[in-house]
């Protein structure tokens, strides 16, 4: 962007408008121009296409890079990133929205100055902005601003921030980055993973590197000259591509350095998780349960809203709801005396209080009630008690009489699960939910129940009788990725009319290299051999019965792993696709030849190519005729 | 609604059996007229005759298709007291442009010294086995040794039940937790004889068939018998023909609590009894699933029964042979109004996206004398076990369930056939 190089940003939410930047920033918006005529300072774009000026910003000079901020609102602010490795807010919009204002204008200001390179709004926490510089001694190279963190004119002293900035703009100077990273090394790019807010990859002086910003201390890198841009596959968050000079290089990453953070990061998901599912919090990652208290209050669960507003530590609020409770026409009185009996909790570990307490509390017949009295009794970070067995086993058992589903949540999908389970089928005969529930998430000793295994086999019978073959077929596959002991044996080798060995690629080994003798005089290397030729002794495979060419089904698992192979390979690989070159043959006569040429002989013929057989191979067998239910439905 | 279509099956006499396929694309009916037609389903849902043969020499009781892993094989039973099995064959008759199939004899049980009344193949997990029942109250068990080979019978068991034999029903489950069972129906009405069903039992031990259960409650003549798929479930389901339309249930009871060995115990808890026929029931069928029984009877409907999550089994449908409707949902026999409003969608999912789903054989009125007047086969309906995941409320239907609502979607993550 130095002037020479200008440089184009699409807005990140209208398809429409994008920016040049060069010296100055020009907002363009695309509209359709059949006219010829065009107004000033658009630019014919195409045929029927022209882009219409809206506005030009040169408030920043010295331009490095630009980076549009993420967020909605505002929608037309840009960070731009200079030479003196300042970083600005600014604006090209028209429409100044005054909640936004401050935000225009801001200045970033790194310890020592020197080229801004790079710049990379976060896509989680939109305030997140990261920032690459060059090296500047042992100071750090990345540095991540929070743009909505107060002005720091207290930390700076105030003579230099007049040196470097008039007077009315003191205010808008943030010299405290949030984190730094990157001591005494250089920054070229840099790209947030999508998923985690946490983790930032940057394009270092000869390596990319991660940073972890839950622990500053610890960086991954691999060494590569590809640095000057990085970004991450949007599907496939370890796979990374980075480019230098016009070449690109792809990266996978091992991620066991971070392995112990995503863990208490998924922990924390799956609490989430467990909160959602019993109605605690909405969706989302905000754990604030003040909506749930009220609808539960609503609802007339005083006891529940009470457990729930203790458990999160609010005392006062439960009291507040048990006396609501108590005081309104369907509550019981008695919760006032609960109330009481709560606001006399105490810490201390021998009072009267304690004692009564826990002695008490089992008398409750409401488990919340009688929980939230296990909870506030129990030593700290002993919540046994509180769990309230022998209430949950109840609960267990009375689901798993029923064959309520939502029991699975208790049982797990242990034991405990298939014999609920078991019930739902004795109810229902749903095999299907029984099958895939089974299949999902549990471990091998369940999967390996006979219950579990009949209920699977009836499933798949039952989508045989439909003729959902290929929804069959799915499901077979998709439970052997699940339990492995359930693939089965491959049906049928083709093995070679001379050396009886089989013609698979993948089943032979390596073909002989000592005999170099290659009768059918195929040129080129010859430890390869023709897809036509048996692996095993090289002779030609039969021919088939209408094209009469030799068959070969080339298969892309052909040993010889050498550099030279791996573009034949490639070719390889869109062969096997094409089902025309498959051997194929009759189970009756025996002849055969490839699937394509079989398939067209026998639209208009019942018997046999070859010359004096009159096998009716295609109506041997009626179930090959009969046509999935897939295909035909409309 | 129910559309009922008419096959002009040119039978020459009455049609005493119909029976679907394992795939429900082909038909097989058998006749007085001593032959047995096969039926195959078009493209276009039409259903075309491609054989039909003379069978036997006698009226043909009971025509059944074995699994289609033993290939296209048919049996047949007859009042000339032999069962036979038919295989089609393919590519050696000259009959190719006329579009007919070919059928060839590959056995000829001779065993019955009386009428055989009833012949059914086993579960296919048995092998190729199948079983006869004979007026003189014998069932016999033949199985077929080389399934490649179907001319080779050989007679493994002959099970006394010392009362005329009407009907026989394989227990389908397949669960290794359950011996194979069969159920024997009988129409003796001689004023001395006493229960109809019994239910007899494979012992691993003896090698022998056993009687495990009677039937006390069932005195009345029984014209047939029909074990519910299993489909899952730890117990059975045995629909009973009779004077009225009964569902017993068979649970049996934890194998360690009885004596090893012996016969398995179970507790027997008749489910539901409906006599809205008003008349003899003759045929009961299940659908693929085990949660819709059809009755057919004298008075000219099939009638279709369903049970709801609390095992409360209702009249969900009454469809006539001749396609007029029936009128109210008073004739339903139905007390509880919140079903009654389910019964339009589970007609639909029944229903399927064909009209020609079911078959029902031109109703003649009930002469005097003859033993079947009307037969119902319902068959496997295509739309899937768990109603389209795009219509909840056939979900819920067909699974009520108090407090599922919010659960139900992850658990179907299967596609559903799009579309119907």
């Amino acid at each position: 962007m130095s002037g020479t190089k200008p440089d184009i940003l699409w807005a990140p939410h209208q398809v429409d408008r994008f920016v040049v930047c060069d010296s100055e920033l020009s907002l363009y918006h695309v509209e359709s121009a059949v006219n010829s005529e065009l107004k000033a300072g658009s630019l014919r774009l195409s045929e029927d296409s022209a882009a219409t000026l809206l506005s030009i910003n040169s408030d920043t000079p010295y331009m490095k890079c630009v980076a549009w901020y993420l967020n909605y609102d505002p929608e037309c602010l840009l960070a731009v990133g200079q030479a003196n490795g300042r970083v600005v807010l600014t604006s090209l919009g028209q429409d100044h929205n005054s909640k936004f204002k401050d935000l225009i204008g801001k200045e970033f200001v790194p310890k020592h100055a020197r080229q801004c390179n790079t710049l990379a709004w976060n896509p989680l926490d939109s305030n997140w902005l990261a920032a690459g510089l060059d090296k500047h001694r042992a100071d750090f190279s990345v540095l991540i601003w929070d743009i909505c963190s107060k002005y720091t004119p207290d930390i700076v002293p105030m003579e230099k921030v007049r040196l470097s900035a008039g007077e009315a703009e003191t205010t808008l100077l943030v010299t405290k980055p949030l984190y730094e990273l990157g001591q005494n090394d250089a920054c070229l790019s840099l790209c947030w993973l999508p998923r985690d807010q946490k983790l930032l990859l940057a394009g270092m002086h000869r390596n990319l590197a991660i940073f972890d910003l839950r622990n500053t201390s610890q960086k991954m890198f691999v060494n590569t000259k590809a640095v000057q841009g990085v970004t991450v596959d949007p599907y496939f968050h370890d796979r990374v591509a980075s480019f230098y000079e016009g070449m690109v290089e792809s990266t996978r990453h091992n991620w066991s350095g971070l392995d112990k953070q995503t863990d208490i990061q998924n922990l924390n998901e799956e609490r989430i998780l467990a909160l959602q599912l019993c109605g605690w919090v909405k969706k989302g990652t905000d754990v604030d349960v003040g909506p749930f208290l009220n609808s539960l209050v609503q609802e007339g669960e005083w006891e529940r809203a009470a457990a729930v507003a203790l458990f999160n530590l609010d005392i006062r609020r439960a009291i507040q709801i048990l006396n609501e409770g108590a005081s309104s026409e369907k509550g019981d009185l008695n919760l006032n005396v609960v109330a009481m009996a709560l606001s006399g909790y105490t810490d201390e570990k021998n009072s009267l209080w304690r004692e009564m307490c826990s002695t008490l509390r089992l008398q409750l017949n409401n488990p919340y009630l009688c929980v939230m009295f296990a909870f506030l009794t129990s030593e700290a970070g002993a919540y046994d008690g509180v769990l309230l067995n022998k209430y949950i086993e109840k609960l267990t058992n009375e689901m798993k009489e029923a064959g309520n589903l939502e029991g699975i949540l208790l049982t797990g999908l242990t034991k405990d699960g298939v014999d609920l389970m078991e019930s739902y089928v004795d109810r229902t005969g749903d095999v299907q939910t029984a099958s895939y529930c089974m299949l999902q998430g549990s471990p091998l000793d369940v999967l390996k129940d006979e219950r579990v295994q009949y209920w699977i086999e009836n499933y798949r019978n039952l989508l045989d009788a439909w003729r959902f073959w290929h929804k069959r077929a799915e499901f077979d596959i998709h439970r052997s990725k699940l339990d492995p002991s359930s693939k089965p044996l491959a049906q049928v080798f083709v093995s070679c009319n001379f050396c009886g060995k089989s013609i698979s690629y993948s089943c032979s080994s390596v073909p002989h290299q000592g005999r170099g003798f290659s009768q059918y005089g195929v040129s080129g290397s010859p430890t390869k051999s023709k897809v036509t030729s048996c692996p095993g002794c090289r002779k030609p495979l039969p021919r088939c019965a209408l094209c009469l060419i030799n068959m070969g089904t080339p298969v892309s698992s052909c040993p010889g792993g050498s550099k030279s192979d791996e573009k034949v390979d490639l070719s390889k690989d869109k062969k096997l696709a094409q089902f025309n070159n498959w051997f194929t043959w009759c189970h009756n006569c025996r002849h055969g030849g490839h699937a394509g040429h079989m398939l067209s002989w026998f639209r208009d013929h019942a018997e046999c190519p070859v010359s004096a057989c009159t096998c009716k191979c295609m109506q041997l067998d009626t179930t090959g005729n009969l046509v999935p239910a897939e295909t035909v439905q409309p | 609604m129910f559309v009922a279509r008419s096959i002009a099956a040119d039978h020459k006499d009455l049609i005493h059996d119909v029976s679907f396929d394992f795939h429900g694309r082909r038909m097989a009916t058998c006749s007085s007229d001593q032959s047995v037609k096969v039926w195959d389903k078009s493209e276009s849902g039409d259903w075309h005759c491609t054989a039909s043969w003379k069978t036997h020499s006698g009226s043909v009781w009971r025509v059944t298709w074995a699994h289609p892993e033993f290939g296209q094989v048919l049996a047949s039973c007859s009042f000339d007291r032999t069962a036979a099995v038919w295989e089609e064959i393919v590519g050696e008759s000259n009959d190719k442009l006329r579009g007919q199939s070919h059928w060839v004899k590959r056995t000829t049980l001779v065993d019955s010294r009386t009428s055989v009344t009833d012949v059914k193949f086993a579960p296919k997990h048995m092998g190729l086995m199948l079983a006869t029942c004979s007026a003189d109250g014998i069932v016999r068990i033949y199985e077929a040794p080389d399934v490649m080979n179907l001319s080779q019978w050989s007679l493994q068991h002959e099970i006394s039940c010392k009362l005329s034999c009407s009907c026989i029903s394989w227990n389908p489950s397949s669960s290794r937790a359950h011996s194979p069972m069969i159920a024997v129906g009988s129409d003796d009405s001689s004023p001395n004889a006493m229960a109809k069903v019994q239910i007899f039992e494979y012992n691993e031990n003896t090698r022998k068939y056993a009687k495990a259960e009677t039937l006390m409650t069932v005195t009345d003549p029984v014209h047939d018998i029909a074990f519910a798929p299993n489909l899952g479930r730890s117990f059975h389901i045995l629909a009973i023909a009779t004077k009225d339309v009964r569902i017993f249930t068979l649970k049996p009871v934890r194998k360690e609590l009885t004596s090893s060995g012996g016969p398995t115990k179970f507790e027997i808890h008749i489910v539901a009894q409906f006599d809205n026929h008003n008349s003899q029931v003759w045929r009961v069928s299940w659908n693929i699933t085990g949660t819709v029984l059809a009755s057919s009877g004298d008075d000219g409907c099939v009638r279709l029964w369903k049970a709801n999550y609390m095992d409360n089994w209702k009249c969900t449908g009454i469809l006539k042979g001749n396609g007029s409707p029936v009128n109210g949902s008073s004739q339903l026999g139905n007390s509880n109004p919140s079903l009654s409003s389910n019964i339009p969608n589970l007609q639909n999912s029944l229903n399927g996206s064909s009209a020609g789903r079911y078959f029902f054989p031109p109703l003649d009125s009930p002469r005097a004398g003859s033993r079947w007047s009307s037969c119902a086969q319902l068959l496997p309906p295509p739309a899937p076990l768990v109603e389209h995941s795009c219509d909840a409320d056939t979900a819920n239907l067909q699974y009520p369930h108090p407090r599922r609502g919010y659960l139900s979607r992850p658990l179907n993550p299967l596609p559903e056939n799009e579309g119907v």
